[in-house]
């Protein structure tokens, strides 16, 4: 089984939701596999949750990964929510990162369409 | 400190012990004290009146008329304590010298100092820097660091060894 | 009244080779571990780049041969070895004797400059002729030290900063460390899901930091990035400007400086009356990122000058240890002003002046604990220096010895701390030669081969209790008490318990060693010990198991400067004894003495404990008043009474010499003021206490 799991679940206003669980590790060695996961499910829903509250360990490589699918995913006009991001290493990484809504997308400039908290 | 050296000025500060008059030179001198109750340290020799208490510093008090074998100075209403600074080694130290009656600054022109004679005073020539004169009485001008150098000191302590005091 | 710049980098200098040595001998235990490898290259990169900044050439150029040593370390390209940490700490050494040199002037063995060089180099691999000068050395923004500043950090990593290991997040948070940090990502390089590179990276920072570190301190973070990343670093406010209210900067101002905007196009956008920010972003001009990262600056700034009084109370400040002496002199007298007007108070029925000198005195006291506080410092920094000893010397007696430590978190007066480290060395040194035996002897003891000495430091009251313990031979009761006998400290019949027999080993001139070595053994070091710690007014004692160890334990009191004490009264002199070393008083009468039969023993509950008379010990005149007192005192486990004329009771002592005139005075160590301006006398109980057992045995011998 593959460390990032598929679920459907769903339909809210019409729109078909799906949420991926994002594994204990979300590190270079695992991009790869990450970007592949995430195209998949962009694909498949029209809102896409990532569950992000197993993750134990989390680096650059993974970050730009949820960083890139929340952008293509408002490109082609589909919402991108990540949750879980308020336990284990996520606070303190993405102070660490300097990753903050308001702050640093550029595609969020309303303040309201950022992946991050 | 060499400021001495250099800063040499001809003004001294004089001063009686018994009949003797004597000077020292005024950057030596930091102030004049009333005499005040002197605490006593045990076991020290007899010229090592004791200690003072100088804004809030301890000052040693040393009886120069014993230091030059005289008799202890008496206390009356003229007993002066001379603050001076000294040069021990190297180091700058403060103390006090017991006076029976402090007199004047005086003017000193250097070439009316004449070198310490080799007789006819009581005190060891190393302490004189050199005779001056006034009204045709001689004023003994000491060298106040030799007064109390190093070796003076050092037999001050003389190591009496405890146990031995004990059984005296 | 300002430091100059090179006494400042001296100091600095002295600080980290302290910090070198704890890491190297660090090293030594652990070769492989990447942190401490980083922090001896940092160390030896600070005082190459800092040394050449302020002049001090021959340090930077002989610094820079051992950092391109460890700049291999570092790489994985060779092996730290027993033999490279050895040649480190020698030239740590030398660091330090050129340090030392050029505050003296004095001579530098450059021959062993040049022997430590050539050794050096012979690390690097087919010994390439290393380049003859330092290697460019970083131009540091700035040299001032410890003031803070914030600086503008844009750190952007190579694509391929993950290939070689590295995680920028690590560095951010090294970053952090230093300070109060915001950091802001870049995201704007990140491409659509398909097209990203799941091993590139993408994204870059900027960081607003307010620190106290340095230019150098902060580059240093990125050492081992450096061919990695671009980095830039610019000082955006340095602490003392912020004063100057209307120098707050704008947005705008900021993009510009950044780099981000042009003038022109600021100019123009300012004529609008949006949001700047916003503006900037519609237009095209700016990327959010960028707007975001100056803002964070312009809070960054306007919160440090928010802070500024707060940050600067919380933050440490470097001071003159003189002037701290001055405070403390200063303090000193306010004490024995206060007892004087607390007494003045107490004379006359003045309610009005009894309340004010009751608020003086919570306040003085108050003022004095925070005064005796700020001189503490932890006792820490002179354990490390024993950890140096321990290698070395057990090295060249060939045993195996490790030194633990604990409390070195404890904190001592300054003083203290200084005049401590002499008796701690003999002690250890003492341990070293004759307490841990040779490996093989401990093996065929069926004790490990590595012999631990074990050092700790913990507050116990107003003291502290350093104790120095180890697991070597133990004493030898049977040489000691020959040596005793021979050396006249014993009687031939004498039976002393094993414990009041150790502490002969401290008595002057006794040594059991049976050959003189250099490290100790010359018959004067645990003498010394005694005389460094009872002028500490500290004590020792201790015990010792045939075979197990021994274990020396030395209290010292916090502070040398103000003391609790008893004042007592003989005739009309005064005296104190630290209130610490005081059991009780009791009353010797004229009966008292004819029972004793002109021995110099009173009955304490059941235990007879001799005294010394100290109106005849002093020879003072006057007599003695039919019912004297007697102040017993304990010390070290030893009991012994002081027969004055009558006790007045507390007081506070502050502490002064009595000068170079009366240094070897006995059985006075130094001198206070009273309330009333008059001298009192402190009384030296360890030196009195051999006096009354020299008394006592002399009774009993007859």
């Amino acid at each position: 089984m593959s460390a990032f799991d598929y679920v459907e679940s769903g339909e809210v206003d019409g729109r078909r939701c799906g949420r991926l669980h994002l594994g204990s590790s979300l590190t270079v060695a695992e991009a790869a596999e990450l970007r592949l996961a995430l195209m998949a499910a962009l694909e498949d829903c029209a809102v896409l949750t990532l569950d992000a509250a197993e993750v134990g360990e989390v680096d650059v490589a993974g970050l730009q990964g949820l960083c890139a699918v929340h952008r293509t995913g408002v490109a082609r006009g589909r919402q991108v929510l990540v949750t879980g991001l308020d336990v284990g290493p996520w606070p303190e990484i993405l102070r660490l990162a300097g990753l903050r809504r308001h702050e640093a997308c550029p595609l969020s400039n309303d303040r309201k369409n950022c992946l991050w908290l | 400190m060499s400021a001495d050296n250099q800063n040499e000025t001809n003004q001294y500060l004089t001063f009686k012990l018994d009949r003797e008059i004597f000077a020292l030179g005024i950057a030596k001198v930091r102030e004049v004290l009333d005499y005040t109750a002197i605490t006593r340290v045990p076991k020290t020799p007899d010229f090592m009146r004791g200690v003072i208490n100088v804004r809030g510093g301890v000052v040693p008090v040393v009886d120069l008329r014993v230091k030059f074998g005289m008799a202890p100075t008496p206390q009356t209403v003229n007993t002066c304590i001379i603050i001076v600074e000294i040069n021990l080694e190297g180091e700058t130290t403060v103390l006090g010298a017991l006076a029976d009656q402090v007199e004047e600054v005086l003017d000193l022109d250097p070439a009316q100092i004449e070198p310490a004679p080799r007789i006819g005073t009581r005190l060891r020539t190393e302490f004189i820097k050199g005779m001056g004169k006034r009204d045709e009485q001689f004023i003994i001008i000491l060298d106040i660091d030799r007064v109390f150098s190093g070796e003076e000191l050092a037999s001050v302590a003389g190591g009496e060894d405890l146990a031995q005091a004990v059984r005296s | 009244m300002r430091e100059r710049p090179n006494d400042a980098f001296r100091e600095e200098a002295y600080e980290l080779l302290a910090e070198l040595e704890t890491s190297l001998l660090e090293l030594e235990d652990n070769p492989r571990d990447k942190d401490v490898i980083g922090r001896v290259f940092r160390a030896m990169h600070t005082i190459k780049g800092s040394g050449a900044m302020f002049g001090f050439d021959e340090i930077s150029a002989f610094t820079h041969e051992i950092e391109t040593v460890f700049d291999l370390v570092r790489n994985d390209e060779i092996l730290v070895t027993k033999e490279m940490v050895d040649l480190c700490l020698l030239a740590r050494d030398q660091i330090k004797a050129m340090l030392d040199a050029a505050g003296g002037h004095l001579e530098v063995d450059r021959s062993r400059t040049a022997h430590l060089v050539g050794a050096f180099r012979a690390f690097l691999p087919q010994a390439a002729p290393a380049e003859a000068s330092p290697a460019a050395i970083p131009a540091p923004a700035a040299a001032e030290g410890a003031a803070t500043r914030t600086w503008r950090i844009r750190f952007r990593p190579a694509h391929d900063i993950f290939a070689n290991g590295t995680n920028p997040l690590a560095l951010l948070r090294e970053l952090c460390e230093l300070g109060e940090a915001r950091v802001v990502a870049q995201t704007d390089l990140i491409p659509p899901i398909d097209d990203l590179h799941p091993e590139v990276c993408y994204l870059y920072w900027d960081v607003i930091l307010t620190t106290t570190a340095d230019a150098n301190a902060i580059r240093d973070v990125f050492i081992f990035v450096e061919d990695d990343c671009e980095m830039t670093l610019a000082s955006i406010d340095d602490g003392g400007c912020l004063d100057d209210g209307d120098s707050r900067k704008l947005l705008g101002e900021i993009l510009v400086e950044r780099g981000d905007l042009s003038a022109a196009d600021l100019e123009r956008v300012l004529t609008e009356r949006k949001r700047l920010g916003e503006v900037l972003v519609e237009d095209g001009l700016v990327k959010p990122g960028q707007v975001a990262a100056a803002l964070a600056e312009q809070q960054a700034l306007e919160k440090q000058r928010q802070n500024r009084p707060a940050a600067d109370a919380a933050s440490s400040l470097r001071v003159p240890a003189e002037r701290l002496d001055k405070l403390v002199d200063l303090v000193g007298e306010l004490v024995t002003v206060q007892s004087r007007l607390s007494q003045t108070a107490a004379g006359r029925e003045d309610a009005v002046l009894t309340a004010v000198a009751e608020e003086v005195e919570r306040l003085v006291e108050e003022l004095r604990d925070l005064t005796l506080n700020i001189r503490m410092l932890p006792i820490g920094t002179t354990f490390s220096k024993f950890k140096r000893l321990v290698r070395d010397l057990s090295r060249e007696l060939g045993k195996d010895i490790e030194l633990e430590t604990a409390g070195a978190e404890t904190e001592l007066d300054k003083t203290v701390i200084e005049r401590l480290n002499d008796p701690l060395v003999h002690i250890i040194r003492n341990s070293i030669d004759h307490g841990i035996e040779m490996p093989e002897v401990r093996q065929v003891a069926g004790k490990p081969r590595q012999g631990t000495i074990h050092l700790s430091a913990i507050h116990s009251g107003d003291s502290v209790v350093i104790e120095i313990r180890d697991d070597g031979k133990g004493l030898d009761r049977d040489a000691i008490r020959r040596k005793a006998i021979e050396k006249g400290l014993l009687g031939e019949q004498d039976e002393p318990s094993d414990h009041d027999l150790f502490l002969l080993i401290f008595a002057a001139g006794f040594s059991t060693a049976q050959t003189v070595t250099s490290v100790s053994g010359r018959g004067v070091g645990m003498d010394v010990v005694r005389r460094a710690i009872d002028a500490l007014r500290g004590t020792i004692d201790i015990h010792s198991e045939k075979g197990r160890g021994t274990t020396i334990r030395v209290r010292i009191p916090l502070t040398l400067a103000i003391i609790e004490s008893l004042l007592v009264a003989i005739g009309k002199d005064r005296f104190v004894l630290p209130l610490s070393l005081v059991e009780e008083c009791i009353e010797l009468t004229e009966g008292d003495v004819a029972a004793a039969h002109g021995r110099n023993l009173v009955r304490v509950r059941d235990q007879l404990v001799p005294y010394l008379p100290l109106r005849r010990w002093f020879a003072m005149e006057g007599a003695r008043p039919p019912i004297e007192q007697v102040v017993i005192t304990s010390l070290g486990g030893q009991r012994v009474g002081f027969v004055v004329d009558h006790v007045i009771g507390e007081h506070q002592t502050v502490i002064k010499s009595l000068g170079r005139m009366y240094r070897d005075v006995q059985g006075i160590s130094g001198a206070t003021i009273l309330g009333d301006g008059s001298v009192a006398l402190i009384l030296d109980v360890p030196q009195l206490l051999q006096g009354a057992e020299a008394e006592e045995k002399v009774a009993t011998h007859g």
